[in-house]
């Protein structure tokens, strides 16, 4: 019998597809929650791993994974609050579309963008994992320069209205990054005195704090106003959209899905990035930019396709090399660990059946989350008949557990009230939010191999330049900021001429 | 105020960025490293000076021809200020009192807080109060295995 009918076989039975189901689901719970993250659900389930078969156990932490990448788009849609890094850029169409009462268009469309994604990224795994892998291995530090660069340049596109703004609106979260110790040289930077700034910021606090708190604060400001559209009786049929709403986004699709399986294969990246990302792209690439932001198919089928299609993307260099892109996929390496296997070029060979069964579990955990979501996504609409006074006091709850139970420390808390503050003040003032995350994800890639490739070529900033892969990018990146500056200045002078 | 937000912001942006440039060109370099690590910050800061001062001379120019608009409904400011003190003091609170006694009272001040005065129905707000915060201290240390501070309970 072959591997691959073995690894298939393996997971056909009753116990190991309720494992599945479990993990989908509670990844989805985990995910939709602002303050759970999807690290924190595997690390929560890794434990009860341990007395499982190997392909049980991981087929469980798949699940979660899966489930919780996808999960985020529920609160990020229905309550503009992302419940994971992963849906920061839904919330920007998603919410506007469910404010309108086309909630569950919005769902229906990023359910269906997640699977899809996460099917073409598996795919791509199955077929081209080794390969694909062996080109990542040619990244050094150059190239992972160019490529943090090169994602940097999206906080312009990602500013349209204000570049000054959205600049420093992302130089923000690259100060907020510089805190704490400092790569290659662990010298201490900007913590004045305080230990538990050491470590630096936690991401998990400091997005709760700017999108969910900012959007309670928010909320309350706006108490008097009388109340719009939000509760709306909402009709679903099927997945709440039709063809004639995606028929055009093949394209989108398909960049953003490219975009997420790249991303998620080089380590440090991932999710959190490539859903800023993808969307910057398609709107960059789109005819009508201007309507991003006002709720439209475009801005939730790039970030959703790519956020998922990005969990493929990671399992390629941890299956194939033993190495996790970021800290779910460590997470899911100690699983692998804890059976004595140890993920790497032999592991195709020595571990063929287990390696398909895995691929098996991402496919039936990816067909459980569509499921899962789909006939919840009657239960999740519910939750705009709540109203927002009762709903957010709750929703602030959940997220002060989330931020104390990241790193069981009530400073954790602090930040996340501090970072509400700040985002609550840069919404007044008209300063984006997502660039603050974007910057403040990327600058610990760009420095750490700014440096590193610097102490490589002895001072010289040439390689940077000679080496193709991160010509290539670097290129990519001057182009975009020159084009992006471009349409933003002709932007500006038609709107003066009106 | 409004009239000269942007200005204020540039200013305030220009003092950051003096302050990280100042404190950057102190961070010691270890032998054999080729920027240390007060290179970066430098050049951040530099961005932020440059955009900083653009943003605020762009907001003097804004406040010469800058008018008032005059709302259509009355903003809350106080209750904004209010909140962000109660969930300040729910946060120092959280572990010398514990999750459930400071939980639940910022449940029911933020509840009072959002709600309209002539809909605050204080049954109501103590049962949602006292359901909420025990269904969520169960489910995360039963069934996620938080532990989540005890304090004086």
């Amino acid at each position: 019998m072959s591997d691959i009918t073995a690894g298939i076989l393996s997971i056909c039975n009753f116990p190991i597809m309720a494992l599945i189901f479990v993990g989908t689901f509670m990844g989805i719970i985990v995910g939709a929650i602002p303050g759970l993250s999807v690290t924190m659900g595997v690390a929560l389930f890794l434990p009860l791993t341990f007395g499982m078969e190997p392909i049980a156990g991981l087929a469980l932490l798949c699940g979660l994974y899966i489930g919780g990448t996808s999960g985020g788009l529920i609160s990020a849609i229905l309550l503009k609050m992302p419940g994971t890094a992963a849906s920061v850029a839904t919330t920007f169409d998603g919410h506007p579309m469910a404010e309108r009462g086309e909630a569950p268009k919005a769902l229906g469309i990023g359910i269906v963008s997640s699977f899809l994604g996460g099917l073409v990224s598996y795919i791509v795994l199955m077929l081209l994992a080794p390969f694909i892998a062996k080109f990542a291995l040619k990244f050094g530090p150059y190239e992972y320069f160019s490529i943090g660069l090169f994602s940097m340049t999206m906080i312009v596109s990602l500013s349209s209205g204000s570049l000054v703004k959205g600049v420093l609106s992302g130089m923000i979260g690259f100060i907020l990054a510089l805190v704490g110790i400092a790569p290659i040289t662990s010298l201490t930077r900007f913590t004045f005195g305080v230990s538990d700034l050491n470590a630096g910021f936690s991401l998990l606090p400091m997005l709760i704090g700017l999108f969910a708190v900012a959007e309670v604060l928010v909320v309350l400001e706006e108490k008097f106003q009388p109340a719009g559209t939000r509760v709306k009786e909402c009709k679903i049929k099927g997945f709440g959209f039709t063809w004639n709403d995606v028929k055009d986004q093949g394209p989108n699709f398909l960049i953003s899905t490219m975009i997420g399986t790249g991303i998620g294969i080089l380590p440090g990246l991932g999710a959190s990035i490539c859903n800023i990302l993808a969307y910057s792209v398609a709107k960059n690439r789109s005819k009508y930019p201007e309507k991003f932001g006002t709720g439209i198919v475009d801005g939730i089928i790039a970030p959703e396709s790519s956020n998922n299609a990005s969990t493929g993307g990671a399992m390629i260099p941890l299956l194939t090399l033993g190495l996790p892109g970021d800290n779910t996929t460590a997470l899911i390496l100690a699983g692998f660990m804890i059976h004595g296997i140890t993920p790497g070029p032999l592991l195709f060979r020595t571990e063929g059946r287990l390696v398909y069964g895995i691929f098996a579990a991402l496919l039936v955990s990816n067909l459980m989350m569509l499921i899962v979501e789909f006939v919840g996504m009657r239960a999740f609409i519910k939750i705009l008949s709540v109203p927002k006074n009762l709903l957010l006091p709750i929703v602030l709850v959940f997220c002060t557990v989330g931020a104390y139970a990241n790193n069981n420390r009530v400073f954790d808390v602090i930040v996340m009230m501090v970072f509400g503050v700040m985002g609550y003040g840069m919404k007044k003032l008209k300063f984006p939010q997502a660039p603050v995350i974007l910057a403040f994800i990327l600058c610990p890639t760009v420095e750490t191999n700014l440096r590193r490739g610097l102490m490589k070529s002895q001072g010289s900033f040439l390689p940077f330049i000679t080496s193709p892969i991160s010509c290539v990018f670097l290129v990519i990146a001057v182009a975009t900021l020159v084009l992006t500056i471009r349409k933003e200045y002709i932007n500006s002078k038609k709107l003066k001429e009106i | 105020m409004k009239k000269y937000s942007d200005m204020i912001c540039g200013f305030a942006g220009m003092v950051v960025a003096l302050v990280i440039f100042v404190l950057s060109i102190q961070i010691s370099m270890k032998e054999g490293d080729m920027i240390g690590a007060g290179f970066l910050p430098q050049i951040v800061s530099v961005i932020v000076f440059g955009f900083s001062a653009v943003l605020a001379g762009r907001g003097w120019k804004l406040s010469k021809v800058y008018t008032e608009k005059t709302a259509a409904y009355p903003s809350n400011s106080n209750g904004v200020l209010l909140m962000i003190a109660v969930c300040f003091l729910y946060a120092v609170l959280l572990k010398p009192l514990g999750f459930i006694i400071t939980s639940a009272g910022f449940l029911f001040i933020s509840l009072c807080l959002m709600t309209k005065k002539e809909k605050i129905n204080y049954i109501k707000f103590i049962i949602i109060t006292i359901v909420a915060v025990l269904a969520i201290y169960l489910v995360f240390t039963e069934l996620f295995g938080i532990r989540l501070p005890h304090g004086i309970l």
